[in-house]
This record gives structure tokens, sequence and C-alpha cells, in this order.
């Protein structure tokens, strides 16, 4: 006998994220694993740092997301002398009116990607926070709502670090997830030059979701079942974070929910309506390496944050019996 | 803290654990029959502690255990049952001459039983519920000797026999969590204090009573005394059968079947009574008629719906499992009824359980059966070397699973993900779900069986 695992709410995530996915697909080519966690960090409505040296097709990839959603999207070039104001919106005055009137910024958009983020300053990469967190910004004491679904689109080069100021951890805490595309294989490669070679196939790239649509499975994802052991997992691997002593800062409650968030969310793009530990596992990398930061004696020893988390997870006994 | 995987225990050595358990019941039993016929006693309570480990280890072990290795299980049960006849006469030391000239007796009484009943065991399947049922049993057994206290003239110290059951049942039950590493592993992580505590206070209490053993011997031998009893029925039997023989001349007794006898039980110390006052009497009684009653309830509920499942069971085309009981003679139609108050007392037991720290939820029965079965998949891989990893999860396994018996694939998936959807899921294990596992499940065993 067949178990039936779906239900019409995931299963409608689950026909929307494959569709996305296959229309990003259309452009990108070979980053399956990529664009499902970029999925998952839409249904999160969380924001996604893509990581990865120059010409790996981060930026391509959040343009393609971005057409395929047909929502409003947006990108701010970071560069040492943006301001906040400049990524924000500003009040000018209007002479004719005789009142300032805003000019909203580039972040007044529904997907909103800041390309090479770690090379504005401290001060404009900090806008970023309120507008991250509690999806508003604060101009000149006035309070703005940000569009419904808000998601930031980060990337960044960890190779190049002159001219460049590093995330602080706090900025890090708001990304859901950290997305390392990496290098195609020689077959990729090689199905990326056939499909360029003629034309661009992101001008074909039709949207094919509104912005309503992708709040409503939002809250689709929500109703994912998590039981209480699996619960406890997630919480015992976020806490186990903070126990080790290789870890000088481990991940934070806004990492357990997030954890939370996307492991339903995955669990909806696989066509399940509960989440198992496997989803916590295959997420737990993306989401919590970002936010931790090694002691001194790890970093010496050459240990890397993926494999820390990884250990962690040999040691955190999975909910079986 | 990391215990042994209760995996790479042995079979014979579970089902050497059964036989100790039920020549406890049978010590037990007898004694109590001295017990009510005024002889003075503690040996029950001190046998009954036996269950604890065993009924333990055993609800742990394999739902339904295929014995056919007869010689194993009887050797086995011979060790097993030489050591716990052993420990008992060791205990003896210098404090008892007199009882030194009988151990070979009881050694051979014992062995005779275990050997016997590991030849019956070997021939058929245990229904696993019986070790539960062991626990149980001595519990009411307990129970009864609790009334008998209260009903009948005290004779001896009340107190230290609790003290006994508790520190030897405690100590049992902190042993065999800790043998048993699968769950307890965490377990004992999450929750290590109690479980501490509770071997902290067996190991205090036995000490106290093992100093008490040396100061009064007396309690030692009484725990000899189902020997001497049935020691008497013997000779009586032997004298009934010589009486038979034609009487050409008077036949003489036999020196040699002259057994040693029983002290005359003395007061040891200040009893419940003097403790308590006269009150307890009767509610002592009240308590013993009210049990009686739910018991003897629940015995006819029990009945009926074991009457129910086995119509039920020959209706289906389910494969008929051979279990000891339900027959429905005599024999059996009095098993059910001690079925019943085993059901008391499993509740009972899932209370203390609680009480002592443990996490277990009571599971909807079919929640239950899932696990079950899965939990029997992953102690077969565990016998065959591939232990499931802690950090494995159920698809992280099924490869495993998948190379160690390469013609069940597809039963193996559909197990497994059966299981992962009740367990973290919110399906609920129904009865065609729970039939469709067993049938997997029973279609790999029988692949694995042509496989070895």
């Amino acid at each position: 006998m067949s178990v039936t695992l779906l239900t019409e709410t995931d299963s409608a995530i689950q026909r929307a994220a494959s569709a996305v996915i296959e229309n990003v697909e259309k452009v990108v080519v070979g980053k399956r694993d990529t664009i499902e966690l970029v999925v998952v960090a839409l249904l999160c409505e969380g924001h996604v740092l893509l990581e990865d040296v120059p010409g790996v097709g981060k930026t391509l990839l959040s343009k393609t997301v971005a057409q395929t959603l047909a929502c409003e999207f947006r990108r701010i070039q970071f560069t040492s002398d943006l301001l906040p104001s400049d990524v924000t919106g500003l009040n000018v005055f209007n002479q004719k009116e005789q009142d300032f009137r805003f000019i909203p910024g580039p972040l007044m958009a529904n997907i909103v990607l800041a390309d090479e983020i770690n090379r504005a300053t401290p001060r404009t990469q900090a806008c970023l926070l309120e507008a991250m967190q509690e999806r508003q910004v604060t101009v000149d004491g006035e309070t703005r709502p940000l569009p419904r679904p808000f998601m930031v689109m980060a990337t960044q080069n960890p190779i190049e670090q002159e001219g460049t100021f590093p995330l602080p951890e706090a900025q890090l805490d708001r990304f859901l997830l950290t997305l390392r595309p990496g290098y195609p294989s020689a077959a990729e490669e090689e199905e990326i030059l056939t499909r360029f070679a003629d034309h661009d196939p992101l001008d074909d790239v039709a949207g094919i979701a509104s912005a309503n649509e992708l709040i409503e499975l939002q809250a689709m994802r929500r109703q994912i079942h998590v039981g209480d052991d699996v619960r406890n997992y997630l919480v015992s691997l976020v806490r186990a974070t903070r126990d080790d002593n290789r870890i000088r800062l481990g991940a934070s409650p806004r990492a357990s929910q997030n954890l939370f968030a996307a492991a339903q969310a995955y669990a909806a793009l696989q066509g399940r309506d509960f989440v198992v530990p496997d989803d916590v596992q295959k997420l737990a990398v993306p989401v919590l390496a970002h936010r931790l930061v090694l002691g001194i004696d790890a970093t010496l020893g050459g240990q890397s944050k993926e494999a820390m988390i990884a250990d962690l997870l040999r040691t955190i006994p999975v909910p079986v019996d | 803290m990391r215990g042994v995987s209760l995996t790479i225990i042995r079979r014979e050595t579970l089902y050497a654990l059964f036989i100790a358990m039920e020549l406890s019941w049978i010590v037990a039993l007898v004694n109590l029959t001295q017990h009510l016929a005024e002889f003075s006693t503690m040996a029950p309570l001190a046998w009954t502690t036996w269950l604890y480990p065993a009924s333990f280890l055993y609800i742990k072990a394999e739902r339904r255990l295929d014995l056919r290795k007869t010689w194993r299980v009887g050797l086995r049960t011979v060790v097993g049952g030489l050591a716990l006849g052993g420990t008992a006469f060791g205990l003896l030391g210098d404090n008892s001459p007199s009882y030194l000239s009988w151990p070979l007796f009881t050694l051979a009484l014992v062995a005779v039983f275990a050997v016997l009943r590991g030849w019956i065991l070997g021939r058929r399947q245990i229904d696993p519920r019986g070790f539960v049922a062991g626990f149980q049993v001595g519990f009411l057994v307990l129970l009864l000797i609790l009334f008998a206290q209260t009903a009948l003239p005290p004779d001896h110290n009340m107190f230290l026999s609790l003290i006994a059951f508790l520190g030897i049942g405690l100590f049992g039950l902190w042993l065999a969590r800790w043998l048993d590493s699968d769950i307890s592993a965490r377990r004992l992580d999450q929750a290590g204090w109690p479980l501490l505590a509770c071997a902290i206070i067996a190991i205090v209490l036995m000490a106290g009573m093992g100093i008490w053993t040396f100061l009064d011997h007396r309690g030692v031998l009484l725990i000899l005394s189902p020997v001497f009893w049935l020691w008497e029925l013997v000779v009586a039997l032997v004298q009934f059968l010589i009486s038979l023989l034609p009487q050409g001349k008077p036949v003489e007794p036999i020196e040699l079947l002259v057994g040693p006898q029983m002290p005359a039980p003395k007061q040891v110390g200040p009893n419940m009574i003097d403790f308590f006052g006269d009150w307890v009497r009767p509610v002592g009684r009240f308590m013993f008629y009210l049990s009686m009653g739910a018991m003897a309830g629940a015995a006819l509920f029990r009945s009926l719906l074991d009457l129910l499942r086995w119509l039920n069971r020959h209706r289906t085309t389910t494969p008929a499992i051979t279990f000891e009981r339900s027959q429905f003679g005599l024999m059996d139609d009095l098993r059910d009824l001690l079925g019943a108050c085993v059901d008391l007392f499993r509740r009972l037991w899932h209370r203390i359980l609680k009480l002592f720290g443990s996490p277990r939820h009571p599971l909807p029965r079919g929640e239950r059966t899932v696990r079950e079965i899965y939990a029997q998949i992953m102690r077969w891989a565990a016998r065959h070397g591939s232990p499931r990893a802690p950090h494995q999860t159920p698809y992280d396994f099924l490869p495993v699973l998948q190379g160690l018996l390469p013609d069940a694939e597809g039963d193996l998936t559909h197990l497994t993900e059966c299981y992962v959807t009740v367990r973290y899921g919110t399906a609920r294990a129904d009865p065609e779900l729970i039939r469709a596992m067993k049938h997997s499940w029973s279609r790999i065993r029988s692949k694995r069986k042509r496989q070895l």
C-alpha cells in the first residue's frame, strides 16, 4: 500500500516551487541545489547571501529568480561611496508644494540584489539591518514599510579583501542562508557556452508567479508540521554550537527560527507536509555556518565552519526509536 | 556515559533471564504460601526484585523470539540457573553451616527446571509480554504480602524487606538501563542525574542489606525456605510411595531423607502495625479486596477482548503467531485472569517509570507497533554488523539496510517511509498501514531466512 504524504497545501507549494525552479534552470545551468535553497528562502521570506568567486552566476541567479517571480526587482551596486540614503531613499524639498517629498530608494522593491555588499562602508551596510529584520526603513525619523514580499539577495566575493568591509555578525545573522554556488562542471560549462552563444536566455524568462501568490505560499509553508522530537533535535543542534569550545560565537535564537522555517520550506519542496530530521541536516550548514565565529584554535587549525557543523551533526542523536 | 548496545546481548542470555525470572515466581509463590501458613519469610520480596532488570531487558528485546537452538538455550539457562542458585548459597557463608550439605541438591533442582524450561521454550515462540507480566506478578506477590502483613499477625520487620526490595530492584533497573544503549545513551545524557541518584540510593540500600545479612543470618536462611518446603514434599511423597509397598516387614524411615528444619520465626524488630497503629489492618484489607475486585473485573474484560482478538485473527488472513497462551483451556483461563492483573500493573509500572524521570510517554497502540517494527529492523541490522549510528536518519540508514538485503529493497523502502510518516508526520498509524507494514516485514523476514 502507498502512504499518502501529500496534502493539497504542500502539493501546491511543490507545484509552484517546481515551476519556479524549472524556469530559473532555463538560464542558470547546473545549480539545482542552490536554486532549491533560494526557493526555500523565498518561502521563508528570508534573505540570501551568495558568497563565491566572481563569474559563477551569483548575479544572474538573483536576476533570474526575480524575473521568474514577476516581482519588483532592484539592483544596488555597493561601493565604498554609497550612502544610506542612496539605499533607503531620501526626503527632497519640493519647492512647488513647499514640502518634503520622499524619493524611495532602490530598497523599496520586492527583491533587492545587493551586489558586492561588502564593498559598502559599515554605515551603509547598517542601513540594511532594520530593513532585513523589520521590513521597514526609517528616514528622517519617519518609518516606512517595505513592500511584501521583501527579500535581499546579496553577493560577496570571499577572496578579494582589499577595499572591503566584512559584514558584522549582526548583519550576517539576518541572512537566512549563505550559498556558495561553486564552479560548474565541465559539461555544465559547455552547456553554458552553448546556451549563451546566440542570445541571453534571461530575455526569454517569463514571470510565472506574482507577489501575492508568493505571500500565499509563504502562509502555506507555516502549516508544515514539525514534530516535538524534530523540534528538540533542531534546538539541540543550535545549542550545540553555543556549547562547543571551538566556537567563540554560536548560533542565535534567530538561527533556530530560521532553521525551523527553512526546514518547513524544504519539506514542502520535497512534497511532504511534515519535517524530517533529514531536512534539518540538509539545511544546517547553509543556515548556521555563516553565523558562527570560530575560536582562535579552530581558526589557526584551519577548521572550516561547515566542517564544524558537520561534526556537530554527527554528535546529535537523531530521534529514532 | 555510554553503555553497551543491547543488541550484542545474545538471545540465549535473554532466555536465561526469562527462566531465572520464572524461578523467581515459583520461589516467591511458594514462599507466599508459607507465609500465609504463618511461616515468616521475606524471600518473595527479595526474589521478585529479579524481575526489574529481567523485564526491562526483555521489553527492549525482540517482540517475538524464535527459539530454535534448544541446546544453547539449555546451556545458558543451566549457567543462569546455577549462577542464581549459587548466588543464594554463596550468601550463606559461615552463618549457616547446617545447610551447606544441601547445595548440590538445590542446584540440581534449579538446573533441571532450567533445562526443562529451556527445552520447552526451544520449541515455541515466547510472547514477550510474559516478561513484563513477570514483573507485575512479582508486584502482585508483594501486594499480597503487604496484605498478609496487615491482616495476619506480623512476625518480621517489613521495613527491612522493603529496603531489600527497593535496593536490589533499583540497582537492577539502573544496570539494565545502562546496558541498553540505543536509546538510553541519549536519555542518560538528558536525564543523567535521576538515574545516577537511583544507582547511588540502590548501592546504599544494598550495602545496608548486606550489613543486615551479616548481623542476622536468619533472613538469608529464609530465602532458601522454598527448598526446605519442596524437600518436605519430596520426603512425604517418598514415604507415601514406601507405604504402598507390600508390608512384608516394617520399612524404616530413610535417615538421609530427613532434611533440615526451618528455624522457628522470631520477632526481629518493629513491624508496620507497631509503627502505624491498628488502623493499618482495615485499610490494608480494604485495599486488598478493592484491588482483587478490580482485577477480577479487568480479567473478564480482558478475556472478552482476547476472545474477540483471537476470532479476528482467525477471520483475517494474517499469518498465525504461536503464543504461549490462549488455547482456552482451564489453564489459559487462569492465565487470562493473570493477564488482567498484568494489565492493571502495567499502568502502575509506567507511572513508576515516570516517577524515576523516564521521558517515556505512552503512545497510541498503532504508533507503538510501527516503532516496534522499525526497531526490529534496526536490531536485525545491528546483529548483522551494521548498527544504525545515532546521527543517522531513517533515510540515511535505508541504503545500509538495502545493502544487507538487496532482494528486499522495495519492502525496506516501504517500511522506512511508513515509519517516517508516522514518526515525524501527522499521519495516523491506521490498521491498514500497520497491516501493510507487517506484510512487508514478514516478506523481509522470509527473504532474510532464505539468504541465511
